[in-house]
């Protein structure tokens, strides 16, 4: 019995000596660094489509930044070589978050132009526009519906969307601005997209990484939208208005909503942002985003660095300094041809 | 530490409001410390626990986080069968553990519920010494937050398990008073488990893959979960007080995720033997 008490004791006391082993516990920078590096290496999913695009090779990188980190540099200057590394990646989903700032890329819409000013989209919207969850509407002189929708984290239910078609029922058509649209949601995608399709309809592919070689990956899955449950569903012209602000969900949208056949974009190229991010800790406890699952067309063409639009429209100079926005009368007249 | 302080001060007194209120409550009873229920009796424990979690969940980070974990467990045990040779044991448990990480700037909150019911034969039944045990039903369902974590803030835990339980119980006397020590041991075999896979997204699984790909056959070879609790009973008043040390140690290694999740815990619990009446049938 003795024995046996023993043996349960000597249990107990293992166990309690027992912990959770630590994956990265070496937070110098150099430890922060490699962890940093590593984590990317195993985890980012656009290494091989970047390398084709322009050359991205990661262990370059490795050796090109790793003679820049020492461990007795401090954490602002550990901070500026961890975001130059990630900036090699050319990702708006890439970001470094800590509090002496939020690491990014924004060259996917800082480097070109515009094409969106509020105070210009405030003319066609007026005073007395209406608001329904994260969309502000307004019926246009020439009874076109316009939506203006500036954040797909904001909400697009059914509820509100029901709410608009009925109140653009007898317009001829609808304009969907999503410039500047830094993304969200991507349920909001679908969600959107069900009232403008009478049927099951694909509208891209996605997968997932599923180790850590940079070719790990799960097969291609395929996106499908099905038509919203409720009456009210759009079958009349369709015009989507983008710029370089267009990113993340709303890049999504704008790839899946071009697979509508009464759906035409207007304007610029989207930001990008074709991959699903996700959230990381380095071990100095930095948060870390990347993106993780690559999404492509109805094609199968990645949309990391944007979707064309169909008719490539810019702001004028002449038209901006009249209040005009250039986009959005092209998508009236565009709309206004069908007009009998 | 003031709020340390506090919380340890309210717990004493929750702890002796408890068991005054069981001692007042409880019949008279022949306190038979360490040994299994008769026929028409059964045994309840209520208790509390206060213990560190320590969690490192692939799907939500690579570092480990640490931090104060309170439950509050309930177990029921009783004779079962025409003999006294059977004992159905049923047991309750919520805990929940607000942890962070080692440089103290990320924090995720954990919440566990188990419940499990076992069947167990007496395999050795003597004055002082009685070793039980038998199949049992295992289930863990809860969940880890990370508040610092956009697209990935949650992930559900959810397992079923066939498993099986056991537990030796030593009646001795110290200084002359009648005390038990208790070993309790749980080892789930076999059953399912509910865990995203390396890099699948919330969006993939809920809206394009129908969970399919996050749900698991889970076996010893790529899950393990061992639950054990050492208690001392020591007979006060019409009761008895326990005093026990509780580990739940869950690893699994599925779709190329490592998650761990080691609770240690000191439970303080109140125990009393209950007749249980038939009504005549």
């Amino acid at each position: 019995m003795r024995r046996i008490l023993a043996a349960f004791i000597l249990a107990i006391c293992i166990c309690l000596a027992s912990c959770v082993p630590d994956t990265y516990s070496d937070t110098t920078p150099t430890g922060c660094f490699e962890a940093l590096w590593t984590l990317m290496d195993e985890h980012y999913c656009f290494f091989d489509y970047k390398a084709q695009e322009y050359g991205l090779d990661w262990d370059e990188v490795h050796d090109r930044y790793g003679p820049m980190i020492s461990d007795d540099m401090d954490d602002e200057a550990l901070f500026e070589v961890l975001c130059n590394m990630l900036s090699e990646l050319r990702d708006g989903h890439v970001n470094l978050s800590t509090s002496i700032d939020f690491g990014r890329y924004w060259s996917w819409w800082e480097d070109y132009p515009v094409n969106y000013y509020e105070h210009i989209r405030d003319g066609y919207l007026r005073t007395d526009y209406r608001i329904g969850g994260g969309m502000r509407y307004q019926i246009l002189d020439d009874n076109i519906g316009y939506v203006y929708y500036g954040d797909f984290s904001a909400s697009a239910s059914d509820t509100y969307w029901n709410r608009i078609l009925s109140y653009f029922k007898l317009c001829n058509g609808i304009i969907i601005d999503v410039r500047s649209n830094g993304g969200g949601v991507l349920t909001n995608v679908d969600a959107i997209m069900s009232h403008f399709t009478e049927e099951k309809v694909l509208c891209g592919y996605v997968c997932h990484k599923t180790g850590p070689g940079h070719d790990d990956f799960s097969g291609w899955k395929e996106r499908w939208v099905e038509p919203a449950s409720s009456e009210l569903r759009w079958q009349k012209p369709v015009a989507v208005l983008t710029n370089r602000g267009c990113f993340s969900a709303t890049n999504t949208f704008v790839s899946s909503m071009k697979v509508l056949p009464q759906v035409v974009v207007f304007g610029d190229r989207t930001g990008g942002g074709g991959g699903i991010p996700f959230s990381t800790e380095l071990p100095n406890g930095w948060s870390v985003r990347y993106s993780s699952a690559p999404m492509t067309d109805v094609d199968g063409r990645h949309i990391e660095f944007g979707v064309d639009p169909d008719v490539k429209v810019d702001i004028t100079e002449e038209d901006m300094i009249r209040g005009v926005d250039t986009i959005i009368e092209s998508a009236r007249s565009w709309i206004n041809s069908f007009v009998k | 530490m003031m709020a340390r302080c506090h919380c340890s001060n309210t717990l004493c007194a929750v702890l002796l409001v408890l068991a005054t209120a069981v001692s007042a409550t409880s019949r008279a009873q022949d306190c038979r410390v360490g040994s299994l229920p008769l026929k028409n009796e059964k045994l309840s424990a209520h208790s509390i626990m206060l213990g560190v979690l320590e969690v490192k969940d692939g799907f939500m980070s690579p570092l480990k986080y640490r931090g104060p974990m309170i439950d509050f467990a309930s177990e029921v045990r009783r004779s079962i069968g025409c003999g006294e040779s059977w004992y159905r044991t049923s047991f309750f448990k919520l805990g929940f553990s607000p942890t962070t990480n080692h440089s103290d700037n990320g924090s995720m909150l954990a919440l566990d519920i188990n419940w499990r019911m076992s069947w167990e034969r007496a395999w050795l039944k003597r004055d002082n010494l009685s070793i039980t045990a038998g199949p049992q039903i295992f289930t863990k369902v809860g969940g880890l937050y990370n508040s610092r974590s956009s697209n990935n803030p949650a992930v559900p835990k959810v397992y079923l398990a066939a498993s099986v339980a056991g537990q030796a119980v030593y009646g001795f006397r110290l200084w002359n008073y009648p005390m038990a020590l208790e070993w309790r041991a749980e080892l789930p075999l076999i059953g399912y488990n509910f865990s995203p896979t390396y890099g699948l997204q919330y969006y993939e699984m809920v809206y394009v893959d129908s969970f399919s790909e996050a749900s698991h056959l889970a076996w010893p070879g790529n899950l393990n979960n061992f639950c054990q609790r050492l208690s001392l009973d020591i007979p006060m008043g019409g009761v008895q007080l326990r005093l026990s040390y509780y580990g739940d140690y869950f690893h699994y290694d599925i779709g190329g995720l490592d998650c761990r999740i080691y609770e240690n815990s000191c439970m303080i619990g109140v125990v009393r033997r209950f007749e249980i009446k038939y009504n005549g049938r």
